[in-house]
């Protein structure tokens, strides 16, 4: 049995993610130096909080386990940069360490896809409105490219890929929801070989009790229950290869979880599990058990 | 020479931007009611771009009570539209600012006004709430008002005055929302 460093190291010499590796120490260096960020749901689409001028490090991990067995194993750094208030823009890049290849990529959280594409995204919050103290409702709109740096599923050709999303929700101190929907479309024609193309979307509802409402140093406390929705429309929803379907790819899946996100004054943390309440996959694909995830956050201004 | 100073002292009083500029008023203190902070980070961001502007001693974000406190240092050039970009640069709404500041009294387009150095004057006006009247031209003046939201210039509408150099006794008069 491979240790997981033998299989992380052959995986990276396979998807030539050795230079984004490296890059690895100097992202969580920055991060080192950085103030603590992280303002929402694990997996669902929420509106960016960075102000003008800040910056935020993201570091994911995402593991999806089939019966007992770990499917897809990722990490992801995110750079994100606030160029207005009211305007983002993301950076990710892949580090996936391990996948049997048996499952469909999906999004790892909203804003990082789990397919091993280098993402830049951009999102622009068109509406904002502060009705009173600690509320807001606001929706955003981001767009966005992938740029494959491995086939995803293995044996299909990467392609480029354009994504879109819209979200809108409320934050309050004490109650937050978002929903929202994502869709990302490979750019090749529809016989060329590509992955399938991929709609989610998202719901989230969130609570803070009001004795975790308190200012710093307290940390700052709250909860989610995470439903988000996988779909594909038909043929355009499954890979394609030499012209033909593959069959092992796309369908239908509906996942619930509760999550968690702490922030601390310089750090944030957040992640929790989704559970698969609803699956109709095509083909023989293996049935997820359950989705887990963990973010750490850091942002400084 | 000295004929050519008292010419250029005159320009400069009759000129706006150069009256501002010799005004030695100032902004001591502010209340910034914050609307749309829901998150700890929320408050640090507008902390982190309040702390920023020059002329700020302190500055003290709550959440909780969605406001900023802010203490200048003697000699600023702050000014409330500056306070309010800063807020909204940060993502936030900005709301009424309560503040206390000291400068002379002047008559500008008919109205009273309060001299501050580096900005263009503020207009005085009396509280509808039944506040004391501004000073008379030409004395200096400790005021404590408000500005409304969305009215960046002014006016203040004035709560407590006096028209001397003495101040009143710190926390003697309570704050909008009710801080201390």
């Amino acid at each position: 049995m491979d240790c997981i460093f033998e299989r992380v190291a052959r995986r990276a010499r396979h998807v030539h993610c050795a230079p984004l590796a490296a890059c690895l120490p100097v992202v969580l260096l920055l991060a080192s130096r950085a103030l603590a960020n992280g303002h929402g749901p694990v997996y669902g689409l929420a509106t960016p909080t960075l102000s003008e001028g800040g910056w935020a490090v993201d570091v994911g991990a995402m593991d999806r386990l089939a019966g007992t067995r770990s499917q897809d194993l990722n990490l992801r750094p995110m750079v994100s940069y606030g160029l207005t208030s009211d305007v983002q823009l993301s950076a990710s890049v892949p580090l996936p360490l391990y996948s049997r290849g048996t499952l469909d990529p999906v999004r790892m959280m909203a804003l990082m896809p789990a397919a091993p594409d280098v993402e830049m995204l951009l999102g622009w919050r068109f509406h904002r409105q502060a009705p009173a103290v600690g509320a807001r409702f606001e929706s955003t709109l981001y767009a966005g490219v992938d740029y494959p740096v491995e086939a995803s599923p293995p044996g299909i050709a990467p392609a480029p890929a354009v994504v879109g999303a819209l979200v809108t929700g409320y934050a309050s101190r004490s109650i937050y929801a978002w929903i929202g929907g994502l869709y990302r479309r490979s750019l090749t024609a529809l016989e060329a070989d590509h992955p399938g193309d991929q709609i989610m979307a998202s719901l989230v509802l969130g609570y803070r009790p009001p004795f975790l409402a308190r200012d710093a140093p307290a940390a700052d406390w709250r909860i989610f229950l995470e439903g988000v929705g996988e779909y594909t429309l038909g043929d355009q929803g499954q890979g394609q290869l030499a012209g033909r379907t593959v069959p092992n790819t796309g369908g239908t899946e509906v996942l619930v979880g509760p999550t968690v996100l702490g922030l601390f004054g310089a750090w944030g943390i957040s992640g929790g599990p989704l559970f698969p309440v609803y699956s109709a996959l095509n083909g023989n694909q293996p049935t997820e058990r359950v989705r887990l995830a963990l973010i750490f956050t850091y942002w400084w201004f | 020479m000295r004929i050519a100073f008292v010419v250029l002292c005159a320009v400069g009083s009759f000129v706006p931007g150069l009256a501002s500029a010799q005004a030695s008023g100032q902004i001591l203190e502010i209340h910034q009611r914050v609307f749309g902070m829901d998150c700890l980070p929320c408050s640090q961001a507008v902390h982190a771009t309040i702390s920023r502007i020059a002329g700020v001693e302190s500055v003290e974000v709550s959440m909780r009570r969605g406001g900023a406190d802010i203490h200048l240092l003697p000699g600023n050039t702050v000014s409330v539209a500056q306070l309010r970009a800063a807020i909204r640069k940060a993502g936030y709404e900005p709301k009424e600012t309560w503040l206390r500041a000291r400068g002379e009294v002047a008559v500008d387009q008919g109205a009273l006004v309060l001299k501050l150095a580096g900005q263009a004057p503020l207009r005085l006006e009396a509280s509808a709430s039944g506040g004391p009247v501004p000073c008379q031209p030409g004395e200096d003046m400790l005021v404590e008002g408000t500005i409304e939201a969305g009215k960046d210039q002014g006016p203040i509408l004035v709560e407590q005055r006096k028209c001397s150099a003495e101040s009143p006794a710190p926390g003697q008069h309570p704050r909008p929302d009710g801080g201390g």
